[in-house]
């Protein structure tokens, strides 16, 4: 892999793991459109590469939600030891995010390996892009179908739904088992969890703020976990483009949250729909085609 | 505190299952890479539910005591 298409690949990254378009499915789906048949994925150098850019889009998240982050773990930690809650909203904010991140994390601890490997083919991928482009315009067409009649409905609707201080712990577990998907490539992370909070009647913005808080641990923690394979044998001829990578996929994915939070106040999920459905569709005909 | 039992045994079967992961030279399910190795990954899997489990159990007792 040649520095430049690390540095692409790294702005794929930083893009597509934010925006709900899944950042897996274009890993897998993109290097083989674009004819970059010297990266293989399954190779032992190209795990120190991911976990870098990973490490990044984390930092970028940490980074952005850093007055967030340092209110919840100090409401958490004070209710953790004191052994009771006191209404707090990010003491409710913290369990909510510890009971979502329970069924991702155990799935993708156990699972992980064997789902890719299952259907990390990039026709796969493509499909599975349709599946989320589809998931994401019939989330969007359940909440309107529940809104009251009246309201203008397509990408910009009237205020509909609740804030984050409503969510139940079944509604975070349900979050959660919904981020999951996301170990499919072609699925997205973000945006299925944000089609689940906005199905449990969750307005745009705080769904989307919940689905990136979500996000931080588990990136964060399978990046750390990886670490050791960064300075193996395998690792170290990479870490420094890794190290490159990792800093373009921070900038990338800082801008992409910055965007993100602002288009949620008032944008929709249909635009991500269409582009995944339409991706999809014509990765499937151009691979089918070679 | 009959409440906070459950809780607290099954923090102590998480421990045991991190303990289980760190001892080579056994069979180790659900692992991807040689099940015979230490899994210390599962360790500290199992370790952060033990530990999430121990919270459970503070807040159930002090649920009981009202």
């Amino acid at each position: 892999m040649s520095v430049v298409q690390a540095l692409w690949l790294a702005v794929l990254q930083g893009f597509s793991e934010l925006f709900p378009v899944s950042s897996l499915g274009h890993t897998v789906i993109v290097p083989s459109l674009v004819g970059w048949s010297n990266i293989n994925q399954a190779s032992p150098t190209f795990l120190p590469f991911l976990v870098m850019l990973h490490l990044g889009t984390a930092a970028a998240l940490l980074i952005f939600f850093w007055r967030d982050w340092s209110a919840i773990i100090t409401a958490f930690v004070r209710s953790a030891v004191a052994g009771r809650l006191t209404g707090d909203a990010n003491e409710h904010l913290a369990w909510m995010l510890v009971f979502g991140t329970i069924p991702a994390a155990l799935v993708g601890f156990f699972l992980q390996k064997p789902l890719q490997r299952l259907f990390a083919s990039p026709k796969t991928a493509a499909a599975f892009l349709i599946v989320n482009g589809g998931v994401l315009l019939l989330g969007e067409f359940i909440r309107r179908r529940g809104e009251r009649p009246g309201n203008r409905g397509v990408f910009f609707s009237s205020e509909h739904g609740k804030d984050l201080d409503s969510l139940t712990w079944r509604g975070a577990l349900a979050v959660g088992a919904a981020q999951s998907l996301a170990l499919i490539p072609g699925m997205s992370r973000s945006g299925v969890t944000i089609v689940a909070g906005l199905l449990l009647d969750l307005k745009h913005e705080p769904a989307a703020r919940f689905s990136f808080l979500l996000t931080t641990p588990i990136i964060a923690g399978a990046g750390l976990l990886e670490v050791p394979v960064l300075f193996g044998a395998a690792g170290r001829p990479m870490l420094g483009v890794a190290f490159a990578g990792a800093v373009v996929a921070g900038i990338v994915a800082y801008l992409s949250v910055k965007f993100l939070m602002r288009y949620f106040e008032f944008g929709r999920l249909d635009p991500f729909g269409c582009y995944c459905l339409a991706l999809g569709a014509a990765s499937l005909v151009v691979l089918a085609v070679r | 505190m009959q409440k906070a039992a459950i809780p607290i045994i099954v923090a102590a079967v998480l421990l045991l299952l991190a303990v289980y992961y760190l001892i080579p030279g056994i069979s180790h399910p659900l692992v991807s890479a040689n099940p015979m190795n230490a899994h210390y990954k599962h360790a500290v899997l199992f370790v952060g539910l033990a530990v999430l489990s121990l919270i459970w159990a503070r807040f159930a007792a002090n649920s009981a005591r009202g």
